[in-house]
């Protein structure tokens, strides 16, 4: 939003360069900016990787299952360093959850079913644990888990790696 | 015939057609494993990604160019005997149509695959004057003998199963009740086209390439239908969008190479037939529609997705479009690439269709041409809520929240608000007739603290 989007709303100039260009999500600064590209610490849980559609087709966080580049992901190799954790293979590993803002609501039909074909994936390829980067998927996700009450639960990367130090 | 008189509104097809669950899931899962193929076929192509650039290049010139790259394929084709006719807007493509089949007295027209005449709806109005239509590709020819349009570009009958097709050919072309193998199917429609073929005044295929240098035509096609009936009957009439233009020769293997891979996941299209000029003894009449076209040229944000190349990919991507079918759309054209084609041509009546979208981006990325599909979108979003064009329920509730979102102290109270009401509110108000979010999910849990004493509470800090 802050480095594509703040010049839609009619901002510009030096400043607006400086804090586009100085912001990053949580992974994208570990990686490219700490150099952390395998996270310490142990998670021994089997957690699912929901790739959050602005994190990956905005940011480039991943190479995405859609173009033919060389295949990188930086969220799935920092999260690999974590001892213990098992990251399981998805059958669609980039689909959108369909939260998608007030998508959410004005489209509810296709909106809920995206989001529960998502959590089955996770669930037939065994994961205890959804994570994303962006908080507003999990908050779908988590709604859908609690309605129906499935055996997982949603986690945003930073608590698994706030976690996996103590 | 069909016809969409009442102005689209998505959420509400799209609901009804996820009602049976059982069948959207199946329509998915369907439209996914041509999105897989498309992957499969992809990969194998080690220099995709400058492909998609040299084509999204040349599409870029072109159509800064479009008016002489025209001429110049009107000079070229005329100069091959071909007759070449220019129609305004569907009215005066369907007129034109009518006018050289009535001239030579044509009563049974055969056509293969043409979104164009989709999109100037030619079927009903020739239907109206005594002619005799029959489309010739498999899946148009389903959709046509089960009075409906087609659901998707490539795939027109995707959202059929194969039992509904062995009932609607036993109605239809005398197939034996309960005959579902789609090889006896293929076979009894073959011989049913064949016959159509045989007898036909004439042949109307759409184009997917106009070589301007050439003055020749390309024509793509899996079943072989579009050659029979431009080369059986004497007359062959080809429609094309200003749009279909390509300079050289040598820009055909470019978009020939991105177009079947795209589509279905075949390295090229089973047929890929180059017309030069009319055949000995017949007569070629191209008609070159603009029908918006070149309004949507002049509008700088939305003249990149005039580059589309009509492959589908976009669709079969599309978690919308495969949880809500083609129809969900009410325009020739669904998925993304609709959603800005149809409201670019009538903002009003398909004023949904932008926002059927939950901007993955994914479209963008499988886009052969790299039409930017998801932030045209959001351009759209922006041009139909300047022209007010957004239900008045969210222009409201958005206004509210702008409202809320620019004081401070308001944003601050509501927030309190929030954290100590909610909690305490019967499940019935919360999850009242109001609350769209709530029918299938829950509210996210009421935090005790805002994040700002959070931040403040923290470690040695200070907000």
């Amino acid at each position: 939003m802050v480095r594509h989007h703040y010049r839609d709303l009619g901002l510009s100039g030096p400043r607006l360069d400086a804090v586009a260009g100085a912001t990053r999500e949580l992974c994208e600064f570990l990686v490219d900016v700490l150099g952390v590209t395998r996270a310490s610490g142990a998670f021994p849980h089997r957690v699912g990787l929901h790739q959050s559609c602005h994190g990956l087709r905005e940011l480039r966080l991943g190479s995405g299952t859609e173009r033919r580049v060389p295949g990188f992901n930086k969220v799935r190799s920092l999260l690999s360093g974590l001892e213990g954790i098992s990251l399981v293979e998805l059958a669609r590993p980039d689909e959108c959850c369909g939260f998608g803002g007030t998508f959410a609501v004005a489209e509810e039909a296709v909106s809920c079913m995206m989001g529960r074909d998502r959590l089955e994936d996770h669930e037939r390829a065994g994961a205890e644990i959804v994570t994303a980067v962006d908080m507003s998927c999990l908050m779908h996700l988590d709604g859908l888990i609690r309605r129906d009450k499935r055996p997982l639960r949603v986690m945003h990367v930073a608590e698994i790696l706030a976690n996996a130090q103590h | 015939m069909w016809r969409y008189a009442f102005r689209v509104d998505h959420p509400s097809s799209a609901a009804r057609f996820l009602a049976d669950s059982g069948r959207a899931h199946w329509h998915d899962q369907a439209v996914w494993w041509v999105r897989q193929k498309r992957d499969a076929a992809a990969s194998l192509v080690p220099d995709w990604e400058a492909l998609r650039d040299a084509a999204a290049r040349i599409k870029a010139h072109t159509l800064s160019r479009l008016a002489g790259y025209l001429e110049e394929f009107e000079r070229n084709a005329l100069a091959l005997g071909a007759r070449v006719h220019w129609a305004r807007d569907a009215a005066e493509h369907n007129a034109i149509v009518h006018g050289i089949l009535a001239e030579r007295g044509v009563t049974r027209l055969v056509k293969s695959k043409s979104m164009l005449t989709e999109e100037c709806r030619l079927n009903p109005y020739l239907e109206a004057r005594g002619i005799e239509v029959v489309d010739t590709d498999l899946g148009e020819r389903i959709v046509q003998l089960a009075e409906e349009p087609p659901s998707h570009i490539v795939m027109p009958a995707i959202h059929r199963k194969k039992e509904e097709i062995g009932e609607l050919f036993h109605v239809h072309l005398g197939t034996r009740r309960g005959v579902s193998d789609p090889a006896l199917l293929t076979e009894a429609a073959r011989h049913h086209l064949r016959a159509k073929l045989l007898a036909a005044g004439a042949g109307l295929t759409g184009v997917n390439f106009a070589v301007a240098e050439l003055g020749a035509l390309v024509v793509c096609t899996n079943e072989g239908n579009a050659d029979l009936g431009a080369s059986l009957p004497p007359l062959h009439i080809a429609c094309m969008g200003v749009e279909k233009i390509v300079p050289r020769a040598r820009d055909l293997p470019v978009f020939l190479r991105l177009l079947a891979r795209s589509a279905t996941g075949q390295p090229i299209t089973t047929y890929t037939t180059h017309y030069f000029g009319p055949q000995p003894g017949g007569e070629l009449h191209i008609v070159i529609v603009d029908n918006g076209r070149s309004a949507q040229l002049g509008d700088e944000r939305l003249r990149r997705s005039l580059a589309c190349i009509r492959c589908g990919a976009c669709m079969n991507t599309c978690p919308v479009f495969r949880r809500s079918g083609g129809h969900s759309y009410g325009y020739t054209v669904p998925g993304p690439i609709g959603s800005i084609l149809a409201p670019t041509r009538q903002p009003a009546h398909h004023a949904t269709l932008p926002f059927a979208s939950s901007l993955c981006g994914s479209c963008s990325d499988v886009c052969p041409v790299r039409i930017d599909l998801h932030h045209e979108l959001l351009e759209l979003r922006h041009a139909l809520a300047e022209k007010r064009l957004v239900p008045l329920g969210k222009r409201l509730a958005l206004r509210l929240a702008a409202f809320v979102l620019g004081w401070t102290g308001l944003y601050r109270l509501a927030g309190w608000l929030a954290r100590r009401l909610v909690p305490r509110l019967p499940r019935s108000w919360v999850y009242g007739a109001w609350n769209a979010w709530g029918r299938q999910r829950e509210l996210p849990p009421m935090p005790r603290a805002s994040f700002r004493a959070l931040y403040r509470r923290r470690p040695g800090g200070r907000a």
